[in-house]
């Protein structure tokens, strides 16, 4: 690039042009300019426009789905519910959840409502559907150009509108880290982070780092693939959530039967199993994804969820104990 | 489709209208002043809704007029010329010696007011201090150094690699007055952030500083000498003051030095305005800890591993040689925004020079290669050892860097540059040059060829040969001679060695690409020569790109009191000719082959798009809601033939026990409709083969750290990982897709307390897994990982068996 140009005449032309640009600098690049303010339907049935309804001025996290997915996109969402969970009650007030039906022609506001609803999705998550064409061109702008739906992109969006800040991210990194860049797209939440109150209140100083060692529930290998592909759909233990409680699991079905389900759940109900088939019944709205994951990931999860069905017997037992005396 | 300069005024003028045109009903419609209806009636709306492909109107059309390939409106020239500009050289960097003091910190000499490195951060300080002492001066918050705390972030052989020289250096907003050529307008301050040079004790401002250059900087490195690099980020503290585009928290990643993981520049190590980050680029030579490896047959091994010093001798360091290194670069590669903030000029390069490659012509000591480079200082010379760092840009319409932050297969610009200049012109004398090309793009690939642009003896478009020299830094055994050089991915740098000698001054040579790209996710096609000089209009990058003009005198940047002169015996070219019958037989070389050997292990990585084939259902046939392939992580991973997913990172990720290992690994891309250059940090593999795919010779057992996988393809390399420990990646270069986590992470561990060797590493805490650190604005925070980032597979308490719960 040149340096310290000489040519006077150039010089004041471009300054004139600087100029424009600094005056300009102020608005943001993909703001209301940018966004399309087309018209979107909201899975209550709202009517509203996208830049004006779901974007100005906000703080949003966007991503893209479809019902019908059932590889990767019901993970991103039931990831998402769990961000969700984490930012409590700043969603809604302060933070803005934003999934964009990329399938507008099948999802309804109906079918969307579903969906929500399987995930326990907030009053501050919209999920949005609208003409194919406007729905086209809302995600060709925020850079969803795939050419076949099962090619969409899995990333999610981070938006301030109000300072024009715009960030990828992605929902397979670790929840708290993402919990924790969300609430930082606001300026006066991100100057707070990294100090946590300490007894007398005193800012806290983060320290040096130790070792992973403890903190972890169990040794296996199977826990962090749990934590990871599982956690954001099933509980052992804890009751039914987008899917069935997996407590007990072995005792219930065959090992081979949990092994080609965990690996390839699309092919059993295909192949009309009749456990599959009943599952999806009974959870219609989120059937159990193919995630790719090969023998040893299915062996890992097996013994992680064998171990830790044994732990929340024991604790359920000792609660029981503990609670006869009270309850009888 | 593209116009060259050549069409009608009228033609030109067309376009521009349509560009407007285009823009405003984009703008229009997105605002609700016009409806959809109205340009139905028009004739402007396809009943799918798109807009036609009239004069570029549409924004979904990707051939349309102006939108090649940027998929925005051309970027605009204000009249500039190709060929008019002066090529800028890199932006040497002056070291600074340091001092070791007593308590083993490394004083800057000469300036007190500079705090001296230490092997701890003064993060450490920091956090002891309550947070009350070694503040970030320019926002009181936080540490003033973003290394994170503690012994996990210390420098691994800090004693034993204490830094010699150091380099002050600011990451900041480009200085005013900078611009691509004459006619292009200057770069806003927060357009372009590079490297510059940072003035010792120079107090940093909240709104940024202009320290950063429009050329490239150039860290000359010698082996033996080790570097603490001092890297300031001077950007605005405000993170949305970056016109469009860019992060202000940065991560230096020294592009496959032989580094410490702490000094890597991990993704997650980022650090922010009115912070440094100290870099201690020990300059290891690999397999310094591995003396049996050592080529002991070759008589000259010992002194061929070396650097060399300021007169005329050579500095031994323990090593290989055949591990030595040569063309490096540094640039970000902060977590989701590496690709927009290389693209905004966050790199810089780095020539290392050892014994056999020691920047200078004239010294025959029977270990210097005596490559093409200049006589005037004892070691690296730079007169006739060009770096050409080619980067793609785009420009918005007031003329500003532009990024289409939304483009997720991979953002094309327009034009390619060379060292920061539009399309320049590089005089050289009739004589054997060294160029070293860097493809500094983030999503082009480029293939470049030498052809006769006007000669007296030649035809225009006639090839100029060469000779291929080294890949991604590394010599390749006997030099190549080549007519044109292979595909260039992302980060890919190939070496080559031009004569100029036939031609005569006034003759001009053009530095060609015949790669045609109109995609980010793969080129297209390779033109000839003869194509591509006259251009197409599919895509604007391909045809000259560089103009060599053979004059008659250069004055020397090494001594620029020194002029060469053509005609002055005493300037004769004294660099090797690779014609001589001595190197075309082969009796000499520039290196000698490391042997493929049986591997400890052999790890199989697929990077996919799409995983599991078409998700057709096999019994009904039918699909929901179409049939396309089904979707995939990114990665997956098979070792000794053991399948893993890529989220099940206790299995996958205990991937280096020890040190020293050989391995073979097979990178495999699963996708067919996407090029991936895959870079391995930190390592270099002899590359082996690409299945049954034709393997250039410039490949072929040749030692890379880049790789393009080729859509559908795969390669084989043979990979030995020692000396340091701590996480490191492996990921696709193409650098949006780097951004969307096509990354693996990987883990060299030490020898634990009481192995002997632990001792010997000095990489202490590395025996074990660190919690992750989360950098903020008030300091790094630690999180336990959610998934245990890797383990040790002898570490019975990460790989207890399950039989263990009864």
């Amino acid at each position: 690039m040149r340096r310290h140009h000489l040519f006077m005449g150039v010089v004041l032309v471009s300054l004139a042009v600087a100029g424009l640009v600094s005056a300009k600098a102020q608005t943001s690049v993909w703001g209301k300019d940018y966004l399309p303010n087309v018209p979107v339907m909201s899975q209550n049935g709202e009517r509203l426009l996208f830049y004006d309804d779901a974007i100005k001025g906000k703080i949003v996290v966007i991503s893209f789905i479809y019902t019908s997915c059932r590889d990767i996109c019901p993970v991103v969402t039931a990831r998402l519910a769990q961000v969700e969970e984490k930012l409590g009650a700043a969603v809604g007030r302060d933070i803005f959840f934003v999934s964009i039906s990329i399938d507008p022609l099948n999802d309804t506001p109906g079918k969307l409502k579903e969906y929500a609803d399987a995930f326990q999705a907030g009053p501050g998550w919209l999920f949005l559907t609208g003409k194919p064409e406007d729905i086209d061109l809302i995600r060709y702008k925020l850079g969803d150009r795939s050419r076949k739906l099962s090619e969409h992109r899995n990333e999610i969006w981070l938006a301030n509108d109000a300072t024009g800040d715009w960030a990828r991210d992605s929902v397979f990194g670790d929840i708290d880290s993402l919990a924790m860049t969300i609430s930082a797209m606001d300026p006066s939440q991100r100057s707070q982070m990294g100090k946590t109150e300490q007894p007398g209140g005193a800012a806290g100083i983060p320290h040096s780092p130790g070792t992973v060692a403890g903190g972890m529930l169990t040794d296996l290998p199977g826990q962090a693939l749990f934590i990871k592909t599982c956690a954001s759909c099933h509980t052992i233990g804890q009751g039914a959530k987008v899917g069935p409680d997996l407590s007990g699991l072995t005792t219930r079905r065959a090992r081979e039967w949990i092994v080609s389900y965990i690996m390839t759940p699309d092919k059993m109900r295909s192949q009309k199993d009749r456990a599959a088939l009943r599952l999806a019944e009974h959870y219609p709205s989120v059937r159990m994804p193919n995630l790719g994951l090969s023998t040893n990931d299915a062996t890992d999860l097996i013994a992680y969820m064998e171990a830790m069905s044994y732990a929340a017997a024991a604790d359920n037992k000792s609660r029981t104990a503990h609670e006869h005396v009270h309850v009888h | 489709m593209y116009l060259s300069s050549k069409a009608s005024r009228i033609r030109l003028a067309e376009a521009e209208a349509a560009r407007q045109n285009r823009l405003e009903i984009v703008k229009a419609l997105s605002h609700g002043d016009i409806s959809r209806r109205d340009l139905f009636r028009w004739g402007l709306l396809t009943a799918g809704g798109l807009l036609a492909s009239k004069n570029g109107l549409s924004p979904f059309a990707p051939s349309a007029f102006a939108a090649v390939p940027t998929g925005t409106p051309r970027s605009p020239l204000f009249g500039a010329h190709k060929f008019h500009t002066r090529m800028p050289r890199p932006i040497v960097q002056k070291p600074i010696p340091l001092l070791r003091q007593p308590n083993g910190d490394a004083a800057w000499a000469g300036y007190d007011s500079e705090p001296p490195a230490k092997n701890w951060s003064y993060h450490t300080d920091f956090s002891n201090s309550g947070g009350m002492a070694y503040r970030n001066p320019v926002t009181g918050m936080g540490p003033m150094e973003g290394r994170p705390p503690g012994e996990y972030f210390a420098h691994q052989r800090w004693n034993e690699l204490h830094p010699k020289v150091g380099y002050c250096m600011s990451l900041g907003q480009i200085e005013a007055h900078s611009r691509y050529c004459d006619e292009m307008p200057e770069q806003d301050a927060n357009s372009v952030w590079s490297f510059g040079t940072r003035p010792p004790g120079m107090v940093s401002k909240a709104s940024g500083s202009r320290t950063g250059y429009g050329a490239p900087c150039l860290i000359k490195a010698r082996y033996g000498e080790p570097i603490l690099a001092r890297i300031y980020n001077d950007l605005p503290v405000d993170r949305a003051a970056n016109n469009g585009f860019g992060r202000n928290e940065i991560s230096t990643h020294f592009h496959n030095a032989h580094n410490g993981a702490e000094s890597d520049g991990a993704c997650n190590a980022y650090h922010f305005p009115g912070t440094f980050y100290d870099y201690h680029w020990g300059l290891t030579l690999a397999r310094r800890d591995m003396p049996n490896v050592w080529l002991t047959t070759d008589r000259d091994y010992a002194r061929k591993a070396s650097g060399p010093d300021d007169g005329e001798g050579l500095v031994k360091v323990p090593g290989d040689f055949r591990e030595l290194q040569g063309t490096l670069w540094f640039h970000d590669h902060r977590f989701f925004f590496t690709a927009e903030n290389v693209h905004k000029g966050n790199f810089a390069l780095c020539n290392l020079y050892s014994g056999p490659d020691r920047g200078r012509e004239d010294l025959g000591d029977g270990i210097n290669l005596q490559l093409p480079s200049g006589t005037q200082l004892g070691w690296g010379n730079t007169d006739f050892d060009v770096n050409l760092a080619i980067t793609n840009p785009a420009f918005s319409h007031e003329g500003q860097l532009y990024f289409d932050i939304f483009d997720m297969e991979g953002f094309l610009g327009d034009m390619l540059c060379v060292n920061g200049a539009y399309y320049p012109y590089f005089e050289v004398l009739p004589r054997r040059y060294r160029f070293r090309i860097l493809n500094a793009a983030m999503s082009r690939f480029i293939k470049l060829a030498l052809a006769v642009n006007k000669s007296s003896r030649f035809g225009q478009g006639t090839k100029v040969p060469f000779h291929f020299i080294a890949n991604d830094g590394n010599f390749v055994v006997n030099p190549i001679a080549l007519t044109e050089l292979d595909e260039q991915g992302v980060a890919e740098r190939y070496d080559i060695v031009v004569d100029f000698a036939a031609f005569k001054p006034g003759d001009s040579i053009y530095l060609v690409n015949l790669l045609q790209q109109t995609d980010g996710r793969k080129p297209d096609k390779a033109l000839s020569v003869g194509e591509a000089l006259k251009g197409t209009g599919n895509d604007p990058c391909v045809g000259a790109i560089l103009e060599f003009r053979i004059v008659n005198s250069v004055q020397s940047v090494d001594d620029p009191t020194k002029t060469y002169n053509a005609s002055n015996a005493l300037d004769k070219d004294r660099s090797t000719d690779f014609s001589n019958p001595d190197w075309a037989s082969g009796r000499k070389s520039l290196t000698s082959q490391i042997s493929l050997v049986a591997p400890v292990r052999e790890r199989i990585i697929e990077f996919t798009r799409s995983g599991g084939g078409d998700s057709r259902d096999k019994f009904t046939g039918q699909c929901t809601p179409d049939c396309g392939d089904i979707e995939a992580f990114p990665w997956s991973i098979k070792v000794n033939g053991q399948a893993a997913h890529s989220l099940n990172a206790n299995r996958i990720s205990a991937l280096i026990p020890k040190p020293g290992e050989v391995e073979h690994w097979t990178l495999i891309n699963g996708g067919g409709g996407w090029d991936h250059p895959i870079h391995l940090h930190f390592e270099e593999g002899v590359t082996m083969d690409r299945g049954g795919a034709f393997i250039p010779v410039t490949e072929k057992l040749v030692r890379k750290d880049v790789w393009r996988l080729r859509p559908s393809g795969r390669v084989k390399f043979q990979v030995r990982f020692g000396e340091f420990g701590g996480a490191y990646v492996n990921h696709c270069h193409n650098t949006t897709h780097e951004d969307f986590a096509m990354l693996m992470r990987y883990q060299l561990l030490t020898p634990p307390p009481g192995d002997p060797d632990f001792a010997k590493t000095g990489s202490r805490p590395h025996y074990e897994v660190s919690k992750t650190p989360i950098p903020t604005p008030n300091g790094v925070v630690w999180k336990q990982p959610e998934i245990l980032p890797e383990a040790d597979p002898k570490n019975r308490q990460f790989f207890a068996q399950p039989a263990t719960k009864a």
